[in-house]
């Protein structure tokens, strides 16, 4: 069973620091800002339709006050 | 009624209780992760965000002070569905996403993050438990919510 959320605790925080990710697969398709995310999850969903992306934020090694 | 318990993931050497789940907008599913907020008084979505899970902007629009002072928000409705280990939650839930232009750069981290705030995700559970020492949140949903 894909497990997407177990996957994006271990994607490269490096490399992917304060930017959003799409994955598919447990794998990492797609990333940006929350601007250029938006057409990216466009095309994703239109090639795979029977897939539910998952979407979240890597955050930056900075404290957070929410 | 199942309880759900889920560790902090940890973040670049910081720990927090961000969760898993799947929102369903207008028959749009998207699985995402978003951040238990005792501090934050709703379920808030950052704009762009939204937009990607396929979110109407339709509702009413609400005021709130934040950090950074008064914002302007657009209520929105989704179902979101928790899962784990076979067990399922299911809640029709009220989200705001702030739509003010001056927060809506890349370059504005304020509101870029999925905040699930008490109401109404606090609301569906009896209990939401954060366990600081094991880092796990364990949420008991409330058998009379509907």
């Amino acid at each position: 069973m894909v497990d997407n959320f177990s996957a994006f605790t271990e994607v490269p925080k490096d490399e992917y620091c304060g930017q959003w990710v799409i994955m598919l697969n447990e794998k990492v398709v797609a990333h940006g800002s929350p601007k250029a995310i938006k057409d990216k999850m466009k095309k994703i969903r239109e090639q795979h339709p029977n897939e539910i992306p998952f979407l979240a934020k890597v955050p930056k090694k900075i404290l957070q006050i929410v | 009624m199942p309880t759900f318990s889920f560790g902090y993931i940890k973040e670049k050497g910081i720990s927090r209780p961000k969760i898993p789940f799947l929102v369903n907008a207008n028959g749009v599913e998207t699985e995402t992760a978003g951040l238990i907020d005792s501090g934050s008084d709703f379920i808030l979505i950052p704009k762009d965000i939204a937009d990607t899970m396929g979110i109407e902007l339709s509702g009413s629009i609400e005021e709130a002070d934040g950090i950074g002072g008064k914002i302007h928000l657009r209520i929105g409705i989704v179902t979101i569905i928790i899962k784990k280990r076979g067990k399922k939650i299911l809640r029709n839930v009220k989200i705001h996403i702030p739509i003010d232009e001056k927060i809506q750069s890349d370059e504005n981290e304020k509101f870029d993050e999925i905040l699930l705030g008490r109401d109404p995700f606090f609301k569906y559970f009896l209990k939401v438990e954060f366990n600081e020492n094991k880092k796990r949140v364990r949420l008991i949903p409330n058998r009379r919510t509907p």
